[in-house]
């Protein structure tokens, strides 16, 4: 028995539970509450959350959106919200309880008088809810607004605190963080005036992919990848990440930003940085983060005329997706006629670096193609011999791949002998699938990362630094495209993107692998 | 879900000559169809009657969803006849998208003498290479010839301290089982009390959870009456997270001496195990109240007192059924350290609390 007087955990019930870590009491502060990312993702996700006992008893939700209406208004729309966009079902008692955590605050994101009225509500809140004072901000909103609040909440005293002494203040970012590498700088010396990089979170929802994270389980949970996970046996690296829909009803957003920003500089180079990172030194965000950002500064930057032969753009035109006939992305609503956005965007980029240096990294994305997928490939480099050409012909390299999205799992293709009494070679796939092996909840995405930045953890969140360098590797391509002409659309909606993105990796004797 | 296909044989070289067959094609999927055979393990089933085999049947079937094994169930039969095993082989398969995901169930009634020697019919039918589990569904006597022979191929043992009647008697042997430390044994009973140990740990979070954590005046559980272990075992996580000193009598040691504790186990006439946990601090006429209460598929959390902030929160658990429970244990790669240091307060808390 245990007699003696020892110093105890700081909860020693959470020892040995899945979650060990249980989040504080606190509030949580949605600015643009009434908007369509709270309405599909973040009130399904906290009620999700809530659901599932993942939340401490002591907590509240406080929406701030522009329009004037009352506090049961506003449940009455998020229970609309949770029951139209959650993905578990929508129980009356379980509704009861949580919506008593939901209250709503009208308010202009640049007037200070509404940071006063907030100030007052969250007072009353650390009274009323037990939630000591600890409030995690969501920045729902256009990014335009994002460096405002900050500034506006600090004025109204509501920053005090770190990210983790109690009482302690935390910001969730959306993406974009920024529109290129000058405005991401500004915005990050903007807020850095009044947070420290440790209550800064800027969400990629990519990283709370279940899939994302066993990119790492992968590697660095198999000791039989490790010795081939170079230049000396990697042959190129290509990551699709392919979208069937247009641009749906997000044109005025879009019509500013394009695939390379949208994609690229965000999901596509923290997907790669995961793939090509160096071993962290331990399961810690910022031994993580130094690896991520080691990669993305080893990139190369293409700069003026490279970038007509390392990049290419598209913009699809009218055609058929899934046996149906489907608009240009000039005629989709919102868009200008005249519109000159990318759609689609192809990459070679190369790291310099002591495990990549030589080997080509092919990107890709683009909306309004045959299918939605995005996965991660790692062609092998052939034997040095070719023992079985007379009977079979070339042989196929070896390829890992990480699917992503759909069909999530990961899959080897090797050559095996076809039975017989020749010695036909064929490719066989060693499949692993993602539903066939583990059933259960997965978490979404928003659900994982609300957690984490309520617990504190900043692992699957962008740092300063890599967000930055994320914008510095693209900002030569940007600068590009800026200043030359294009002729768009340049491919049809169902097809795998222009021809000139075939070119570009025909030209080095390879092929896109069609996921 | 395809209907599950059979054949019955009568010696281990039949077993084996009809898994090869079925290695090739599971009966009842056409040519066509594609199919993948998964197996994480071995699962060896040992249960008492025919009837605990028929549920553990249904159990396995979900089971291969997600750890899908070649599984042995082994049914011994009528000690005084001539030995000898009838076996049936059979595969299951389950859709996942466009293809099927077939494992093995064999199931063997043994006989006479077969029955005291069921290591050499089943050792031979395991797939090599694979981790071992023994899931013990008969009376909890470590002693017992068959749970000897099955649990020195195994690397795991499952088995339910539901089942157990003689409290102190029972935890005191698992916890011999346990202190062996050649197995990781996991308690479906343990794994049933995780929804109740996750919401309690959220009703102390932080440094002023931690404060309360330390005042713990009482605790009272009330529990179905059948289920009994299942209140010890709550109490003894309790008692070993706290540090408390189950010796004679539950204390808590502090810095002015040793604080005793009471705790009480309410029987209700409720069959589904725990219906409530109350933790009180403080002195009777001035105490903070801690309370988790189950009101069907919800869970109710309710904090009260004068020194905290009141508080009621509703969630929904997904309460298990025995495959979920068993599923949590294979999903823990070694043994739990919670439970094994719980288990030390078991047999002392049976009798504590009674």
């Amino acid at each position: 028995m245990t007699t003696a007087l020892e110093a105890p955990l700081v909860n020693p019930l959470a020892a040995g539970l899945p979650s060990e870590a249980v989040p504080q009491p606190l509030t949580v502060v949605i600015f643009g509450a009434t908007g369509d990312l709270s309405h599909r993702k973040l009130l399904p996700a906290l009620y999700s959350l809530a659901a599932g006992h993942m939340l401490p008893p002591h907590f509240a939700v406080v929406g701030v959106a522009r329009r004037e209406q009352e506090h049961e208004d506003f449940r009455s729309d998020m229970r609309q919200a949770v029951g139209s966009f959650g993905d578990q079902g929508l129980s009356d008692a379980v509704w009861d309880s949580f919506a008593q955590s939901l209250h709503f605050c009208q308010g202009q994101f640049q007037d200070p008088h509404s940071y006063r009225a907030l100030k007052r509500e969250l007072d009353s809140l650390k009274e009323r809810a037990g939630t000591c004072g600890n409030v995690l901000y969501y920045l729902a909103t256009p990014p335009q607004f994002d460096a405002d609040i900050v500034e506006n909440l600090h004025a109204a005293g509501l920053l005090t605190g770190s990210a983790s002494e109690t009482p302690w203040t935390r910001i969730i970012f959306e993406k974009p963080f920024g529109h290129d590498l000058d405005s991401a700088r500004e915005l990050n010396r903007r807020i850095h005036e009044h947070l420290r990089e440790d209550q800064i979170y800027r969400i990629d929802h990519y990283l709370g992919k279940e899939t994302v994270q066993n990119i790492m389980a992968v590697r660095f949970a198999n000791g039989i990848l490790e010795p081939l996970w170079s230049r000396n046996y990697v042959d190129n690296i290509q990551i699709t990440a392919a979208e069937a829909i247009g641009v749906e009803n997000r044109a005025s957003y879009y019509e500013g930003a394009g695939a390379l920003r949208d994609m690229v500089q965000s999901h596509l180079l923290q997907v790669f940085s995961l793939v090509a990172m160096e071993p962290p030194v331990s399961w810690s965000p910022k031994a993580i983060h130094d690896e991520k950002v080691k990669v993305l500064q080893a990139m190369t930057r293409v700069r003026g005329g490279e970038v007509d032969h390392q990049a290419v753009r598209g913009q699809y035109g009218p055609g058929w997706v899934g046996g149906k006939p489907v608009a240009g992305y000039r005629q989709e609503q919102g868009v200008s006629p005249e519109s000159n956005v990318d759609t689609f965007a192809a990459l070679k980029l190369c790291v310099d670096s002591w495990r990549w240096a030589g080997v080509p990294i092919y990107l890709r994305t683009g909306k309004r193609l045959p299918r939605r997928a995005t996965e991660v490939t790692l062609t092998f480099k052939s034997p040095p011999q070719m023992l079985f050409n007379r009977f079979s012909g070339p042989v196929q390299d070896d390829v890992l791949t990480m699917r992503i999205q759909p069909d999530e799992g990961v899959t080897l293709t090797l050559n095996s002998k076809v039975p017989g009494q020749g010695f036909q070679i064929q490719p066989v796939h060693l499949d692993f699938l993602y539903g066939a092996t583990f059933s259960g909840h997965v978490p979404e995405a928003y659900e994982r990362l609300l957690l984490d930045a309520m617990r504190g953890d900043s692992t699957l969140f962008t740092r300063t630094d890599e967000v930055e360098e994320g914008w510095d590797v693209i900002q030569g391509i940007l600068d590009r495209w800026a200043e030359t002409p294009v002729d768009f659309p340049n491919y049809p909606a169902g097809s795998w993107g222009p021809p000139a993105s075939d070119e570009l990796i025909q030209t080095d004797g390879r092929q896109w692998r069609n996921p | 879900m395809t209907a599950p296909s059979s054949s019955t044989v009568d010696t281990v070289g039949a077993i084996e000559a009809r898994l090869a067959e079925l290695r090739c094609r599971p009966d009842g999927v056409d040519a066509e169809t594609g199919f993948v055979r998964a197996r994480t393990l071995n699962l060896v089933v040992y249960a008492e009657t025919a009837e605990v085999a028929r549920q553990a049947e249904a159990t396995l079937a979900s089971l291969a969803q997600t750890f899908p094994s070649r599984a042995v169930l082994v049914i011994p039969g009528e000690e005084q006849a001539e030995p000898g095993i009838s076996a049936a082989v059979s595969t299951e398969c389950h859709r996942v998208r466009d293809r099927l995901v077939c494992y093995e169930q064999i199931s063997i009634h043994t006989r006479g003498g077969s029955s005291r020697h069921v290591l050499g019919v089943v050792e031979p039918l395991l797939v090599s290479h694979l981790p071992v589990c023994l899931w013990w569904l008969a009376d909890p006597s470590f002693s017992h010839d068959a749970f000897r022979q099955l649990a020195s191929i195994s690397q795991r043992i499952i088995l339910d301290s539901r089942g157990f009647r003689e409290l102190p008697r029972d935890f005191a042997e698992l916890q011999r089982l346990v202190q062996t430390g050649t197995h990781i044994v996991d308690d479906l009973t343990w794994q049933r009390l995780l929804p109740w140990r996750q919401v309690m740990a959220q009703l102390f979070p932080g440094e002023e959870g931690t404060r309360h954590l330390a005042a713990v005046e009482r605790v009272r559980v009330e529990c179905g009456q059948r289920q009994r272990a299942e209140a010890v075992l709550l109490l003894a996580w309790l008692a070993a997270a706290l540090r408390w000193d189950t010796e004679g009598g539950v204390r808590c040691p502090d810095t002015t001496g040793a604080r005793d504790i009471s705790v009480l186990v309410e029987p209700t006439t409720a069959e589904d195990g725990l219906r409530s946990v109350e933790i009180a601090t403080g002195p009777q006429e001035a105490s903070d109240r801690f309370v988790l209460s189950r009101d069907g598929p919800e869970m109710v959390a309710r904090i009260r007192g004068s020194s905290v902030t009141e508080v009621s929160r509703r969630s929904h658990v997904q309460w298990p059924d025995d495959c979920d429970l068993i599923q949590t244990g294979l999903a823990l790669r070694g043994g739990d350290p919670v439970f094994e240091q719980a288990l030390a307060h078991a047999e002392n808390l049976s009798v504590i609390a009674a």
